[in-house]
């Protein structure tokens, strides 16, 4: 019976959904970016066991051991993250956190949102590890920060901070690294720092990789198994970034920053009993230069502002999908001019405030029939008050956000224009004590993008944002010790419960045979994050360091009280998941393991036997030698992933590498 | 614990999980007088199944297929007939076609409907006729396979892409081009030399083909999807003269038509949920405006069959084509007699009445 074109719309829809989600990843940041990273050099980032609100960090110390080639990767080995990946190097990898869902995850890169108005979904296979200075995943948002309006407009915020352009440079630095591994995967990187003056500083980095990704898998129908290799998921890929800084006299910092990434990437077909072909392809093409500035006035008030322009460009091609007699060859173009001014100011001792405006023009150019050709026009406002008095830490803020759609043809989504709050308290019950109680509540939405609103047929223009209010209560323990084996431990644990309603799902409905994405869907969601860290020594020589995180959760489909659906935890998300990365330092050898679990998922709602997705632990190891030629520091890194040789999907028919072994060596300067 | 005792068990754990494994193999039923239910599952996940529901135990096996055989069919499975004693059973996500013995549903060879360059042609519909079955496919060709050697033996080119439904009349083969929206054409195929004959034009997007006692073939059209203004209409082609002879009204036409004893039931897949209607294709009135006379709701019509010999009226709900859908059987009064909820696969498309 008629299906094709209900098949050909879900088809449509996964291309839609992978072209977004690619297309949107670049970033947006112009502005924030040098300053903020100005500010970093100087500042001490702040941990989960003593942040008033909570968040997991990664530092380029652990970062540069784990292996984890991209945000994405590395993003696993943080608590209550669920990665949504096709398998691969630099596939497709969006980020889901406490089961809101990948559009609720807001990223920032150096300070300055990464937008997609198209898609909404950041993907993040796309950011090199290389270039990844810190990390830093707030659930809400963070307190006390000179932050632009829109880092308030998400459920969670994703913090990407390239290196610090320290000031002022007094030499010239130097990095570069190679690695090498399996399935022809090679990767290099190159950074430079120069000092321009004593005021004045230029950096450059690179990254370039390039694999074939063919590793081999067994397929599995019944009592047919297949040896067959992933085809078509080779990747080539390149990131450049500059970066200008100077800092003036009167203490203003300024920062100028050109991004621009450039990808060629295979979409590996899902795998298909029988028949194997897969021949889809991605090309990105993500520029942005943002311009930012920063000063202090007196020790009480402090301005920020950025200017940013972005270009992405995204070309998908499947040949064998033929549509009006032509083979499929869609192109996108995103273009986004963005502006944003912030001001912090400490009225006395105790009280502060904070405001901050942006401005966003988005639009989106296609070369569909049919097409809308949008155009948005945002604003997001802020207004916060900070109150902090000893043992007590209060933080209000309210954001306003508007939003209003042009369109070439048809009319446009309606206007947008809300308030939204987030409150968050931290409270210590002495001075000494090594306990914070901390609880946050938040309500935000999504606005519909680009592609729920006018993609062609499936976009439905009367949708509503889709919203989600968080509510988080937990307590952190931070304690330095004096024993030598054990000379810092931390943990956290922090219960929430998240709700989202009006949903945005594509469901058939509305003119015939058409699939439209409609608000139907409310999920939700209880929850609870546990982390732990701690460090010490055994003997003189030996440093040990752990590192934890464990999610429970139940995420229930509340849409629908007819459906098999009801009231069963949501597709693709694990009811229990976790990791562990545990690190040995003897003199100039280090020892690394890290271990991801993830609990039984289910690919569709229902949770019926048949979508059953089993339970996973995927262990790597890494060896690590350091050693100095002259003026050189070499560090060697020998790793296995994947070291038990697990065959598991993230994604249903999608699946991931089995053992796989790289080797790297960075070579700086360190004089 | 002593060795012994760590031995056994070692044993017993081994034991308790290689029966865990066996925990889904379904018992395989004799096929006697019954039906087959295949469904479609969804794009990309190799959830084809196809059951089996006897009348006698009115028991189902959601999927016999992979009962008998150990290994399941693949992807989007849009189509299943027989023709003599044997199943074939269309693959169109797994590019094949599989064959089966009709009375055991044992597999006896996959048919590849791959082109010259390995990609898939995507069969969608079969028909079978004098000692062929003929299938079409998106890729302009409609497939004839010979029964006796289980192979290809000719592609016929047609008028447009991605076709969809055919149907035999007068020794000749109409196949309704819908080229996914933008198609216009009915191509008919003499089925003596098995040429291309001509094409014949319709409205946007054709789909179903059905023909009555008259020689009178009634294409079904859908939307087309990238112009919400166009309304569809049902065309009748003249099966002798091959040319378009009349068209119903839109108020009577609907996405999806079955003629069966020279009623043509009359139904929409999407949108419209659970109205089914029957016309006289003879006399051309409606007979009834809803063939459903008790309070069964259907929530997305999705399949329609017949069986002939008893005269039930079989309808197919998707639900909400993501979830396990129903097959519900209907005696000619329109009063449900048979159910099944709970078991059947997503996008349940056809029952097929085994016929011995």
């Amino acid at each position: 019976m008629g299906i094709c074109l209900r098949k050909y719309q879900y088809q449509l829809l996964l291309i839609a959904c992978f072209i977004f989600v690619k297309q949107n990843t670049t970033i947006a940041q112009s502005s924030a970016d040098s300053l903020q990273s100005v500010e970093i050099i100087s500042k001490k980032y702040i941990n989960n066991f003593s942040s008033t609100v909570p968040v997991q960090t990664m530092n380029a110390n652990v970062i540069k051991l784990l292996n984890a080639p991209s945000v994405a990767d590395i993003s696993k080995f943080l608590t209550g993250v669920v990665i949504k990946d096709y398998g691969g190097l630099g596939g497709l990898k969006t980020v889901s956190v406490r089961s809101l869902g990948a559009s609720h995850t807001g990223v920032l890169y150096d300070g300055v949102n990464i937008t997609d108005m198209q898609n909404s979904q950041i993907d993040l296979g796309k950011y090199a590890d290389n270039l990844i200075h810190h990390l830093a995943l707030y659930q809400s948002v963070p307190v006390s920060a000179n932050l632009p309006a829109q880092a308030y407009s998400s459920s969670a915020l994703l913090m990407i901070e390239t290196p610090a352009a320290g000031l002022p440079l007094h030499r010239l630095k130097i990095k570069a690294g190679t690695q090498w591994g399996s399935w022809g995967l090679n990767r290099h990187h190159l950074a430079l720092q120069a000092p321009w003056g004593s005021r004045t500083q230029f950096s450059i980095a690179a990254n370039y990789q390039n694999t074939k990704g063919n590793y081999p898998f067994k397929s599995v129908n019944g009592n047919v198994t297949e040896h067959l290799r992933r085809e078509n998921s080779q990747v080539n890929a390149a990131q450049v970034e500059l970066n200008l800084s100077h800092l003036f006299k009167d203490s203003g910092q300024l920062q100028v920053k050109v991004f621009a990434q450039n990808s060629d990437r295979g979409l590996p077909k899902a795998v298909i009993y029988y028949y194997n072909l897969s021949n889809e392809n991605l090309w990105n093409n993500d520029v942005f230069t943002q311009v930012n500035y920063k000063r202090k006035f007196n020790h009480t008030t402090s301005f920020s502002t950025a200017i940013k322009y972005s270009n992405h460009y995204t070309r998908y091609t499947n040949p064998t999908l033929i549509i009006d007699n032509k083979a499929t060859d869609n192109k996108y173009t995103e273009q986004s001019v963005y502006y944003t001014a912030a001001l912090l100011s400490k009225i006395n001792k105790y009280w502060a405030l904070s405001v901050a405006s942006d401005i966003a023009v988005t639009d989106l150019n296609a070369n569909l029939r049919s097409f809308a050709y949008p155009t948005r026009f945002s604003n997001w406002s802020v207004a916060g008050v900070q109150y902090n008095k000893r043992l007590l830490d209060i933080n209000m803020a309210a954001l306003y956000t508007y939003m209003k759609d042009e369109v070439e043809s048809g009319i446009p989504a309606a206007r947008q224009s809300r308030l939204t709050p987030n409150v968050s308290l931290a409270y210590k019950f002495h001075a000494a004590s090594p306990f914070l109680i901390r609880a946050f509540y938040k309500t935000i939405f999504r606005n519909p993008n680009f592609n729920d609103l006018y993609y062609t047929i499936i976009g439905n223009r009367a949708l509503r944002p889709e919203l989600a209010k968080q509510l988080n209560l937990g307590v952190a323990y931070q304690q330095d010790v004096k024993n030598t084996w054990l000379q810092k431990i931390g943990w956290s644990m922090d219960a929430y419960y998240n709700k989202v309603t009006d949903k945005i799902l594509a469901m058939p409905g509305g003119n015939l045979f058409a699939w439209s994405m409609l608000n139907i869907g409310k999920v939700n969601i209880w929850g609870a994050d546990i982390s732990v860290e701690g460090n010490g020594k055994i003997g003189a020589q030996l440093d040990w360091r752990i590192k934890t995180g464990f999610n429970y959760n139940i995420s229930e489909d509340r849409s629908n009280k007819n459906s098999v659906n009801y009231k069963t935890q949501i597709p693709n998300t694990p009811k229990t998941n976790g990791f562990a990365i545990a690190m040995l330092n003897y003199k100039q050898i280090g020892l690394v393991y890290n271990a991801l679990y993830s609990g039984t998922r289910y690919s569709l709602g229902g949770n019926l036997p048949e979508n059953k997705m089993d339970s996973y632990v995927i262990h790597d190891v890494s060896l690590n030698y350091g050693h100095h030629i002259k003026k050189w520091q070499l560090q060697w890194q020998f790793s296995v992933n994947n070291l038990l040789d697990k065959a598991y999907d993230i994604v249903m028919f999608y699946p991931m590498p089995g053992r796989n072994i790289a080797a790297k060596l960075v070579i700086q300067n360190f004089k | 614990m002593s060795f012994k005792k760590w031995g056994s068990f070692i044993l017993t754990a081994i034991l308790l999980v290689s029966c865990r494994k066996d925990e889904n193999v379904e018992v395989v039923p004799e096929i006697s007088q019954g039906f087959y239910v295949l469904s479609e599952g969804l794009f990309n996940r190799n959830n084809t199944t196809l059951g089996y529901y006897d009348y006698y135990t009115k028991t189902f096996t959601p999927n016999i297929y992979k009962a008998v055989n150990g290994s399941d069919l693949g992807d989007n499975g849009t189509d299943v007939i027989q023709y003599g004693s044997k199943l074939y059973v269309v693959m169109s996500g797994s590019a094949y076609v599989a064959v089966a013995e009709a009375g055991t549903v044992k597999k006896i060879k996959n048919i590849d409907f791959k082109n010259a360059s390995g990609v898939n042609k995507e069969p969608r519909y079969a028909v079978g006729y004098k000692g062929k079955v003929y299938v079409s496919n998106y890729d302009k060709t409609v497939s004839v396979i010979d029964t006796a050697t289980l192979s290809i033996v000719k592609n016929i080119p047609v008028g447009d892409d991605k076709s969809e439904s055919l149907a035999v009349y007068n020794n000749k083969l109409f196949v309704a081009n819908s080229g996914f929206g933008s198609g216009k054409t009915v191509s008919v195929i003499d089925l003596n030399t098995d040429t291309f004959l001509k094409d014949i034009e319709v409205g946007k997007n054709p789909f179903n083909v059905a023909v009555n006692s008259r020689g009178e073939v009634y294409i079904s059209h859908r939307s087309d999807w990238l112009d919400p203004s166009y309304v569809p209409v049902t065309y009748i082609i003249d099966g002798v003269n091959l040319q378009v002879k009349t068209k119903l009204a839109a108020a009577v036409s609907s996405s999806s038509i079955r003629i069966h004893k020279d009623i043509a039931y009359l139904f929409d897949s999407y949108g419209s949920a659970g109205i089914l209607r029957t016309y006289n294709s003879i006399s051309n009135v409606i007979i009834k405006e809803k063939f459903i006379t008790d309070n069964t709701v259907i929530e997305a019509p999705y399949g329609l069959n017949i069986d002939d010999e008893k005269n039930y009226v079989f309808i197919t709900d998707a639900k909400d084509y993501v979830s396990p859908g129903a097959v519900y059987g209907f005696d000619n009064t329109g009063k449900r007699i048979i159910t099944l909820s709970g078991n059947v696969g997503i996008n349940p498309n056809k029952v097929l009445v085994v016929t011995k």
